[in-house]
């Protein structure tokens, strides 16, 4: 598996996440906007207007912490569909639509769900 | 180093930040009162590398920013810049049946100046699994959010009933977390039960009406609740379903609505717990904030994670897959 969608991947479990020898800083970051802040403030957008800044900032500081970490974006796909299922995993069903993340669809897929399985297998999904 | 404030320059701030309230000029709040309330609150903070007073103060400002934001109100203080509603958002507190009234707001400032107070630096996971007193006390449901409440309800009405929870919380500052040395600070200084006359008068709602703060006490305890990440998805789901159910009105906001509409509109606009939304949204909003600001505080939460971290790794707690913050 990928380095870097190994550690995107740990970002979602505690001790991981919690390791101070593993430079998972941006990873983490990422991973909060991408499954919890910008859906959250989209939300508010879209209801209230006025929210552009904070859509603003969050785009931006998606691209610098994604620039930090250099993942790529098939690895991403991999490691979002991870996150995903263990957010419905964590939550329930219901909140599986939460759980969907606008991520670019690439030509790599097949290369992604091999790093999928991977990491299931690590993970014991 | 940016952000590098003395606590005496937090508690300037939160001080003047409240002081110039509608609700506390207009009601007579004293300013002995209020300054008393605030040194309070900034010593009921632990010294943790992130949930310190000034995460309080923090989102305290926050909220006020999205407040503004809500109630339509464009001038733009953050990033200078008045941007046009791109979207189809027209509903603000400004449709609402009326205004966000002043007292409301000034609660929901104060819940959000102490709503980490008391933080460990440790999540309710790792409370949980250390079964530690405070965990036990409330069922390990909410366990922190429902600590941070009650030490704030505390700290405004005083101390008289403090024995009521003999083991936690509040004899939860003296336990110490192996090497993590932030913890063991000193804790809140309200349990003072030699004598009711030393106490400190912290009761910023005191002149205010009983009832009325009462409702303020629902909206405070309801929305440090709220802050627990586990409410996120409940949050959200309540915002898109309103948007979704709307949709429709929001796409002909060019013609003037049938009133009827709007009516059922502000409806469940009201139904919507706003207050818990808007205070978890200023939570959460670390990493929608310019950058620079942004990366302080991530570097702050993430040493407070890696010290749990390595407290669990200590004590070799199983991985939990689980998205906990």
């Amino acid at each position: 598996m990928p380095p870097s969608c190994r550690a995107l991947v740990d970002c979602s479990s505690s001790i991981a996440r919690f390791d101070r020898n593993q430079n998972s800083l941006p990873k983490c970051q990422i991973g909060f906007i991408n499954f919890i802040v910008q859906p959250y403030f989209k939300a508010l957008h879209q209801i209230f207007a006025g929210f552009d800044p904070f859509m603003q900032n969050l785009v931006c500081n998606r691209n610098y912490f994604e620039e930090m970490s250099e993942i790529a974006q098939g690895d991403r796909q991999a490691a979002s569909d991870v996150v995903s299922r263990h957010i419905v995993a964590a939550l329930g069903p219901e909140f599986s639509k939460f759980a969907d993340v606008d991520v670019p669809d690439d030509d790599s897929s097949d290369g992604s769900s091999d790093a999928l399985d991977e990491v299931e297998e690590i993970l014991d999904v | 180093m940016p952000f590098d404030f003395g606590v005496n320059e937090l508690v300037g701030f939160a001080f003047s930040f409240l002081q110039r309230e509608p609700f506390a000029v207009t009601t007579g709040l004293r300013n002995r009162v209020l300054s008393n309330f605030v040194v309070a609150v900034a010593s009921g903070y632990h010294d943790v590398a992130y949930h310190s007073f000034f995460h309080g103060i923090d989102v305290m400002q926050t909220v006020a920013y999205i407040l503004q934001l809500m109630a339509g109100d464009s001038d733009d203080v953050l990033s200078g810049k008045i941007s046009e509603p791109q979207s189809s958002g027209i509903l603000t507190f400004g449709l609402h049946s009326e205004p966000l009234p002043a007292n409301v707001r000034f609660a929901i400032l104060v819940a959000a100046l102490g709503h980490d107070i008391g933080h460990p630096g440790v999540n309710n996971l790792f409370l949980v699994r250390s079964r530690e007193a405070v965990a036990r006390t409330y069922n390990d449901v909410s366990v922190l959010e429902n600590m941070h409440a009650a030490l704030l309800l505390q700290i405004i009405e005083g101390s008289r009933r403090n024995n009521a929870f003999p083991d936690a919380p509040y004899s939860f500052a003296q336990h110490s977390y192996g090497s993590f040395d932030g913890v063991s600070a000193a804790g809140v200084k309200l349990d003072d039960s030699s004598g009711t006359s030393s106490v400190t008068d912290c009761h910023i709602f005191k002149h205010i009406p009983r009832k009325q703060y009462a409702e303020l006490r629902r909206h405070m305890v309801k929305a440090i609740l709220g802050t627990d990440m586990a409410k996120h998805f409940s949050h959200l789901n309540a915002l898109t379903s309103f948007y979704t159910k709307h949709e429709p009105k929001f796409q002909c906001r060019a013609e003037s609505e049938p009133s009827s509409q709007l009516t059922e509109v502000r409806r469940d606009l009201a139904n919507i717990h706003l207050i818990p939304i808007v205070l978890h949204a200023a939570d959460i909003s670390n990493v929608a904030k310019p950058f620079d600001v942004t990366m302080f505080h991530s570097v702050a939460v993430m040493e407070e994670f890696y010290a749990q971290g390595d407290l669990e790794r200590e004590r070799n707690y199983p991985v939990n897959p689980m998205y906990v913050l």
